[in-house]
């Protein structure tokens, strides 16, 4: 199995050279049938790369550990549905993910590719195959995940521990997935202008694959906090880890992307900068692979520390040279359709948002390099973290949400700003109302009633806009509520999806503010029977059990919760020791509310029976694991596609 | 506090009496205050239970979230769980308790472990570049962006004549544009008031 997979690689090496290769002489030659077997092969490439994957997978579950990589990444103990995991656990099989990933939405794009984009079709064919011809021949060459051992082992290293958890099951293979993916619409944008199709031709495929691939890596974003929260064992969600990072920086840019995307969607404008941006996010993801995959950097995520990184950091400079050298050998064709009617507009608004958003991404960008800088300059080793950018980010994410309140409520076009003021008064009042109570309840830190007020304001914004909505069709229809409402949604998608997502981000808003401002930490270590409160709880602690498994010892402990003095709940967290790894992973006892989360971890068992455990109290974290479904939610209804064609006309 | 909330409502209430402008500058002044208010209870809120104890944990916790653990990757001690980072937490609130200030503490790690044991630079010297570049990215970013705005409404429109694609429909949408655009310009009222039923009924229903 492990030749097959060997020789499909090579396969699709040249099937995608050769998609490559054909569709760009196709196009400048107008050999027609050259241009329909190139796309045959890229549709080809799905089926090869699929083998190819499937005979990996199936030395996993053959357990065959003459395969260096599956004996690097699995062992006899493992259970079988962790295959899965191990096959991305490394750098050969995420580079065989990756590349598969690639093909099916290269294929997926060029099979449903619009009429208006056809035209420049094959020049985007091609940008997408020098991209995965890249993937493949680093991963032939470098990091071939059918390599053999010399000898075969007995049994394999096995996975590491620290990835066998239910969120790993996503978190990675979205957060790739959506890397890789941003080379789609990046081609959409780039084989237009090469093909000299330099109005709007891209824009709607182009939203679509930006919208698709922000929540691929929004989810993915969310469940490695979840993973965070509930495995690393310290009770935090982010930290502002190189890696993370760099798949947050391109999030961040795609999300400027899909909303300055509206306003060549609706205006003709911003043509040259939604080039710009898409061409950034592409620059980013390369950086977030080159991060992940050959990483310099000390980080969490060093699952698949290697010597990838030079080749890696060419191809970034490659990925970020090019794209903008096409943009500015096409500059002049990219005019505007309109020009700006008033500075007071949704089109302003949607600039300053995306500036913002651009601003968060290259401090945090700026923060990764400075050390590095640092290094070069002063000759002084030094380590920007999570205080650096909490205090530095924290400002510019609270005026961004603030901005997301105001711009909805800014109409197209031009705005008076009377009217504006009209349409905020509601908001902010509600706003100050918040402010004003929170600070009367007691809490009182600056920071958080900010955050709140916004949060207050966001919310009262949207729901005035869905109850005028509801109002002005039920005066039209007169239907009942919940249709109204129903209808009122499917009546502009991109917009009222767009104002799901937009509540998604309050609710995390308020987690992330409730953890970092209001929570509350004790390390303690415990005797058997004795007890330590914690806020208004306290938990005694009952005993250990210990199971040992092939693999690795459980530590089971076991606490009494009580909360105001009355007996609340028997919680058990749990520590697992691997020896081959000389490593620990917990996992969390959590009782979650909509109020507070409760949550203990063990971070040691002494020798003598003892225990030191962690216990936080961290309130609103419910919201902040809730909002990922609304964030689907949202995007879903955004994309959903309309029968009647594009109904929100140009303005 | 009490008596800032009523000021508030009385301020708000007097929304409803005064004419347009008024409003609005009312409401400005309702937003600043807001500020004014949140800041000086920023100020009086120490947790005073803690004062009973030998050492102020919050501060201590704080402290915690400042040094990065030495053994592990990219983790400050408040996260890691290692012997060490127990250790070192446990000497920052020896040294607390002893009376030593927050500057005091983070002085002695680094000159146990270098700068990098800081998990971000101090503000000074050279390394205050780390922590003002910052600021000029984003309000560069910022006023780029509203010079750019500024010369997108002097810009030539794109003529499509001679352009690859000619689209019946949008010509025609762009006319009406046009039209649109002259109308609202001879009254001003009407296109304000067209704004507001655009944002408000949800602008798809009319396809």
């Amino acid at each position: 199995m492990g030749e097959l997979g060997a020789t499909t690689l090579w396969m699709a090496i040249c099937l995608a050279t050769y998609s490559g290769v054909g569709s760009i002489v196709g196009k400048i030659f107008g050999i027609y049938s050259l241009l329909e077997s190139t796309k045959k092969s890229v549709y080809l490439l799905v089926l090869v790369l699929g083998v190819c994957t499937a005979s990996l997978v199936g030395l996993f579950i053959s357990r065959d550990f003459s395969i260096a990589y599956v004996a690097g990444h699995s062992n006899l103990a493992m259970d079988h549905i962790y295959t899965w995991v191990a096959f991305y656990a490394g750098n050969e099989g995420s580079l065989l993910y990756i590349a598969f990933v690639l093909s099916v939405m290269a294929a997926l794009a060029v099979r449903f590719a619009p009429s208006s984009v056809r035209p420049t079709l094959p020049f985007s064919t091609a940008i997408m195959m020098v991209v995965l011809v890249f993937f493949l021949v680093v991963m032939a060459l470098m990091a071939n995940p059918f390599a053999k051992l010399p000898i075969t082992p007995p049994d394999g290293e096995g996975i590491n521990p620290l990835l066998t958890h239910f969120g790993m099951f996503f978190h990675p293979p979205a957060l790739m997935a959506g890397l890789i993916g941003i080379t789609i619409p990046t081609a959409f944008a780039l084989g237009g202008i090469l093909g000299k199709q330099t109005r709007d031709e891209w824009v709607e495929i182009g939203r679509i694959w930006g919208l698709v691939i922000w929540l691929l890596l929004a989810s993915g974003l969310l469940l490695g906090s979840w993973w965070a929260y509930t495995i690393l064992g310290w009770g935090g969600f982010w930290f502002w880890d190189p890696v993370e990072n760099a798949a947050f920086m391109p999030w961040l840019v795609l999300t400027a992307f899909i909303h300055s995307i509206m306003v060549q969607r609706r205006r003709g404008m911003f043509r040259m900068w939604n080039i710009v941006i898409i061409n950034i996010a592409f620059s980013l993801a390369l950086y977030g692979m080159f991060m992940n995959r050959g990483g310099p950097v000390p980080s969490v995520h060093s699952f698949g520390a290697s010597s990838l990184g030079w080749v890696f950091l060419l191809f970034l400079a490659f990925g970020t040279v090019v794209p903008f050298a096409i943009f500015f050998w096409r500059f002049n064709l990219l005019r505007s359709a309109r020009a700006l009617e008033s500075m007071l507009s949704r089109e302003s608004a949607f600039l300053m948002n995306n500036l913002l958003l651009l601003g968060i991404a290259f401090v945090t960008l700026w923060g990764t390099v400075y050390p590095l800088i640092s290094k070069l300059i002063t000759a002084q080793e030094i380590t920007i973290a999570r205080p650096f950018y909490d205090q530095v980010n924290g400002p510019i994410m609270l005026a961004l949400i603030m901005l997301m309140g105001i711009g909805p409520l800014i109409p197209w076009r031009q705005a008076s700003v009377v009217t504006l003021c009209k349409s905020l008064m509601w908001p902010i009042i509600v706003g100050f109302i918040v402010v004003v109570i929170i600070s009367l309840i007691g809490f009182t830190k600056l920071y958080p009633l900010i955050g709140y007020g916004i949060a207050g304001m966001v919310t009262t914004g949207i729901t005035i806009e869905w109850v005028n909505g509801c109002r002005s069709r039920r005066l039209a229809f007169r239907e009942s509520y919940p249709l109204t409402f129903v209808k009122l949604l499917m009546a502009n998608r991109p917009r009222y999806g767009g104002y799901i997502v937009h509540l998604a981000v309050v609710m995390v808003l308020l987690g992330v503010l409730g953890a970092s401002f209001f929570n509350i930490q004790k390390d303690v270590v415990l005797a058997q029977g004795e007890s330590v409160d914690v806020s208004n709880y306290a938990v005694k602690y009952v005993g250990t059990n210990v199971v040992s498994r092939s693999d690795r010892v459980s530590y089971l402990t076991d606490v009494e919760v009580s909360r105001d003095g009355q007996f609340f709940k028997n919680m058990t967290s749990r520590r697992d020791f691997y020896p081959s790894f000389n490593m620990a992973s917990t996992r969390a006892a959590i009782h979650s509310t909509p109020i507070e989360d409760f949550y203990i971890v063990p971070s040691e068992n002494m020798a003598d029976g003892s225990v030191g455990i962690r216990i936080l109290v961290n309130p609103m974290m419910w919201w902040m694991w809730v909002a990922g479904p609304v964030f689907v939610l949202g995007t879903v209804i955004a994309l959903w596609p309309d029968r009647r064609g594009s109904i929100t006309k140009p303005l | 506090m009490y008596c800032k909330f009523s000021r508030t409502v009385y301020a708000v209430g007097l929304l409803e009496a005064r004419p347009m402008y008024a409003r609005y500058i009312l409401l400005l002044v309702i937003l600043l205050s807001g500020f004014v208010l949140v800041h000086p209870l920023h100020a009086q809120s120490p947790e005073q239970e803690l004062s009973t104890m030998e050492y102020d944990e919050e501060e201590a916790y704080a402290i915690d979230g400042m040094i990065m653990c030495p053994v592990c990757p990219a983790e400050t001690i408040d996260q890691a769980q290692v012997p060490l980072a127990r250790q070192m937490k446990q000497i920052i609130r020896q040294k607390l308790s002893d009376g030593q200030t927050r500057e005091e503490i983070l002085d002695y790690f680094v000159d146990r472990y270098g700068e990098q044991i800081l998990a971000a630079p101090k503000r000074e010297g050279f390394h205050l570049i780390a922590w003002v570049a910052p600021i000029f990215i984003v309000f560069g970013a910022l006023s780029l962006g509203i010079l750019a705005l500024k010369s997108m409404k002097n810009a030539k429109e794109d003529v499509p004549l001679g352009s690859t694609i000619v689209d019946d429909q949008e010509d025609r949408h762009r006319y009406l544009g046009i039209v649109d655009q002259i109308v609202s310009q001879n009254h001003p009222s009407s296109s304000s008031s067209e704004d507001t039923i655009d944002s408000e009924a949800g602008d798809g229903d009319r396809g």
